[in-house]
């Protein structure tokens, strides 16, 4: 095997001489270009951009060298009369290609992690998911293309047919390309994402893995090699002419099942339908829903909608239906899901005494902006904006004492106002203080904006960041985007300039409202797990606020007991437990948990002042 | 097949009743093989490109594998060198029996194809280093020696080197390890006849001097007369017969039948089954001793060449006389 390493290297002196002065170029490009380099955007966007738009062509090279030239120059018909299985030989050059892709990529790692660790910090675990999910994702891709050389004359070929099918599975069905697999390892949070591992992608990618190889050597060995000989042999005429025919049958083939199927609108009868320019509202009515609150609930859904597709610059929105629901809370709100057919869905008892029609549009604003931009504007590096746009748009004609009262909150909960790390983790920063201060924080973010930058500006910069659809398909892996960028592209306002600005707004909150802050009780938990059997612990807790509070209080505790890898965790999966404040100052919790389990506690506190829950924060511990 | 007596002694030439001689003890030679096969037999698909092929090649001599194009030559020879699997049958190189020639096996064997596919920016002497590294038994002296005699640059990219040349180097590359076994696919095809008459003289002469054994495939059957001490007859993947090439010609006559008697005597066959029985003349097969006692029974007999006698085996049609 030493000898064909050897025999390999030589060989293929020069190419790879080349492809490494070439990824030395471009590792340079990334090093010194300014995208990287900054606090606006973690330079790990570059291993991505990297690892996403660099490396695959380099394996493409490495892999036709290794392999594919064997077989079309015929020279492994000599390698099979020496002494050596073809098996061996195929080993050989699997091992010496991964190597050498591996190596290419551990030097990119490298490169980026030292990029990454001049702005932020990246702990053992926050290593050990980029590490995981980069060389997995990297052996994945040698692995296809490996296997691809050995298909000969029929690689190219195929390499394009799968590109092209992908596009357009992916563009023309639900299936999400960069939800997948290996794309999923490489996805836009790559970046940010430290703590959670995708693993269900991780088994998926890993299992391809192996498939490619287990191709790669039933092409070599079936019928004594005879299929990956034959496959080497030129491409006749005819075949290129099928080929060619066979792409272009999948253009037209996606271009008229587009035109004939098309999403259709969803269609709801015996309903009021109110229309703009931007947006078609139809509220159904049922038994006890009359016309005339129909058409007042229409109206105004049209009108605030129309006033925020103005805001974020849509063209248009998607048909809203509003269907009535009793059984609903009045303050509770639902959306459904469609199949098949275009439009949003929601549920709300409208007709219920106190129902609010503003609150109710509030909510159904940032529904629409979610469906309109599929889930963009709900990413986490954006979710900040999106709770803060959402509360300013919703507060846009209230009265000024609501916009103290969001003052407030963020200066309770946020005395310094934000971190980069807050905003970029920014569900971490939602589960640790609570969405209610949380969002005040972000609606403080959006005041800032409003006051430093134009309104065109700030309209285009909202646009950009929040009123745009995500590129679709393979384009979704090559575009970079994020507020940072966008902030500068549209305002030319640098984050850290906004940061220090947001900062110093904060600061000056909490200064003015320090009288009234002092005043507000902090709320104080702690648990402790004592053991009940061997391997039983029961949960006690302690309570306290400071200043402390003497009024009754109805506490919650929520608790779950949690995976290694779960990150967020949703609301609804969290047992409550009510207890009643200051009776109950110490207790014991009814649930009890097991050595090596995980638990995730919280405590919520209604604070009047406040008009809003505090909580602890979701903690975790592990049970001892 | 034709079953060849051991030893048998030529005889003379003309059509009259040759004195029967003596059929001398087998020699060592012939006892001791360095490869055998039995049932040997390998299809693609629906054809049968070997069909039960029991070869046997002793130590130290040339055994030249005479068979028209397609006969199954190739594929034997692949099978030998363990780039193919046999479906069915036996091989057993020096001593060791196996139903396939394992990599191991291989550094026994120095293989000479129909068509040398080196790596083109490799010279002679980088191509006898790579080579060299599989061979323990590998000596770059010999390997040095052998480019010389062959006269093969050793400087030279394979990509620069003419076909005959190529193959000058291929039995370079096959002899330099002092193989057990050498096997060569129809080397001389595609040399030009001076490159072909260098290449066997050359052959011949290192067989000789070293004593190997070889198995050479060709449909040149001056090539078997040249320098094979044994020949094997292969048609349409069946071995017709095996032997030593004189033994053969002994053995193989053409004759002209009297005309009142058109069937042959006890102890004679036809070489092909499918012999017209209205022709005038037959190629038949006999042993000495009955060719010997029935010559009168034909109006003539004709002794025939090695290339005539591999025509009446598989050709489809009656071998004129001479």
């Amino acid at each position: 095997m030493i000898a064909l390493v050897r025999k390999e290297l030589r060989e293929q002196a020069w190419v790879l001489l080349a492809c490494a002065a070439l990824t030395g170029l471009i590792l340079a490009g990334f090093a010194i270009s300014p995208d990287y380099n900054g606090s606006n955007t973690s330079a790990l966007h570059g291993l991505r951009t990297f690892l996403i738009g660099t490396y695959p062509f380099l394996v493409i090279v490495l892999t036709s060298r290794i392999v594919a030239r064997e077989y079309t120059g015929r020279t492994q018909l000599f390698l099979e009369t020496l002494p050596v299985s073809r098996a061996t030989i195929l080993t050989a050059k699997l091992l010496l290609g991964l190597v050498l892709a591996l190596a290419t990529v551990l030097v990119a790692f490298h490169l980026f992690r030292n990029l990454t660790e001049k702005h932020e910090v990246l702990d053992r675990r926050a290593l050990g998911v980029l590490a995981l999910r980069t060389f997995a994702y990297a052996t994945c891709v040698y692995a296809f293309l490996f296997a691809g050389g050995l298909l000969g004359r029929y690689r190219v070929a195929i390499l394009l047919l799968l590109f092209v099918g992908f596009f357009l599975v992916s563009d023309s069905s639900t299936f999400r390309l960069d939800e997948f697999g290996p794309f999923r390892l490489m996805g836009p949070d790559l970046a940010y994402e430290r703590g959670r591992l995708p693993t269900g992608a991780l088994q998926v990618t890993l299992g391809l893995t192996a498939g490619f190889i287990a191709l790669a050597y039933a092409l070599a060995l079936v019928r004594e090699g005879t299929v990956s000989a034959l496959l080497a042999q030129k491409m006749s005429q005819r075949e290129k002419v099928t080929i060619a025919c066979l792409l272009l049958g999948m253009i037209f083939l996606k271009s008229y099942y587009e035109e004939a199927r098309g999403p259709r609108p969803f269609e709801l009868v015996n309903a009021v339908t109110a229309s703009s320019p931007h947006v078609t509202v139809k509220v159904g009515l049922g038994e006890s829903v009359g016309v005339e609150r129909a058409r007042q609930l229409a109206a105004a859904a049209v009108a605030g909608l129309g006033e925020l597709s103005e805001e974020l610059s849509f063209p248009t929105l998607p048909d809203v239906f509003v269907l009535p629901a009793r059984e609903l809370e009045a303050d509770n709100y639902q959306v459904g899901t469609l199949k098949g057919a275009r439009g949003i869905v929601v549920q709300a008892n409208f007709t219920g005494q106190s129902f609010d029609d503003g609150a109710f549009v509030s909510w159904l604003a940032r529904v629409v902006v979610e469906s309109a931009t599929r889930g963009r504007a709900s990413e986490e590096r954006r979710r900040w904006l999106l709770d803060g746009f959402s509360s300013d748009w919703s507060l846009r004609h209230a009265p000024d004492e609501k916009r103290r009262l969001q003052s407030l909150r963020a200066a309770y909960g946020f005395p310094t106002g934000p971190t980069e790390e807050m905003l970029r983790d920014w569900l971490t920063t939602r589960e640790r203080r609570g969405e209610c201060l949380s969002t005040a924080l972000a609606w403080t973010g959006i005041q800032v904006l409003r006051e430093r930058v134009e309104p065109q500006a700030l309209r285009r910069f909202l646009h950009e960041s929040l009123g745009r659809t995500p590129s679709s398909g393979l384009r979704a892996l090559a575009v970079r985007e994020s507020p940072a960028s966008e902030l500068l592209r549209t305002t030319g306002v640098r984050m850290e300039d906004f940061l220090a600005a947001w900062r110093a707004r904060s600061a000056e909150d909490s200064r003015s409202l320090d009288a009234t802050l002092r005043t507000l009780p902090r709320i104080n938990a702690s648990v402790e797990l004592a053991p009940v059997t061997t391997n039983g612990r029961e949960v006690r807790y302690q309570l306290g606020f400071e200043p402390d509070v003497q009024r009754l209080l109805r506490i919650s505790f929520l608790t779950k007991t949690i995976d290694p890898f779960d990150r967020e965790i949703e609301q609804s999966d969290l047992a409550v437990d009510e207890r009643a404040y200051p009776d109950l100052r110490t207790g014991v919790l009814p649930r009890t948990v097991s050595r090596g389990e995980r638990l995730a506690w919280r405590v919520d506190a209604p604070i009047d002042e406040l008009g809003c829950q505090v909580t602890t924060g979701l903690q975790r511990v592990e049970v001892p | 097949m034709l079953d060849a007596p051991r030893g048998e002694a030529p005889t003379e030439t003309p059509a009259q009743a040759p004195a029967p001689e003596p059929a001398p003890a087998p020699t060592p030679l012939e006892t001791a093989a360095v490869l055998r096969t039995s049932g040997l037999s390998r299809s693609f698909g629906k054809v049968r490109a070997v069909d039960g092929i029991d070869l046997e090649v002793p130590r130290g001599s040339i055994y030249g594998f005479l068979g028209r194009n397609g006969a199954g030559k190739t594929t034997t020879l692949r099978m030998l060198m363990g780039v193919l699997r046999p479906d069915r049958g036996e091989i057993e190189l020096l001593g060791t029996r196996s139903n396939r020639i394992r990599s191991a096996q291989k550094r026994l064997i120095g293989y000479v194809s129909q068509e040398q596919f080196f790596y083109p920016w490799m010279t002679a002497e980088r191509l006898g280093d790579f080579v060299g590294s599989f061979y323990p038994t590998w000596s770059t002296v010999e390997f040095r020696r052998l480019l010389g005699v062959l006269d093969v640059p050793a400087k030279r990219r394979a990509s620069d080197l003419s076909g005959g040349t190529r193959t000058k180097l291929a039995l370079a590359l096959a002899l330099a390890h002092r193989p057990a076994l050498l096997l060569l696919d129809e080397p001389t095809s595609g040399l030009d006849p001076v490159a072909r008459r260098e290449f066997l003289e050359i052959l011949a002469h290192e067989g000789k001097r070293l004593g190997h054994t070889a198995l050479f495939s060709t449909h040149l059957v001056d090539e078997v007369e040249a320098i094979a001490q044994r020949v094997g007859i292969l048609d349409q993947g069946r071995l017709l017969y095996q032997g030593p090439t004189a033994s053969l010609l002994e053995r193989v006559r053409r004759v002209t039948w009297h005309p009142d008697l058109r069937q042959p005597p006890p102890g004679f066959r036809p070489v092909r089954d499918d012999t017209d029985a209205g022709a005038p003349d037959a190629v038949l097969d006999a042993d000495l001793s009955a060719w010997a006692e029935h010559a009168a029974a034909f109006a003539s007999i004709h002794r025939l060449s090695l290339e005539d006698v591999f025509l009446a085996m598989v050709r489809r049609t009656t071998v004129p006389a001479a």
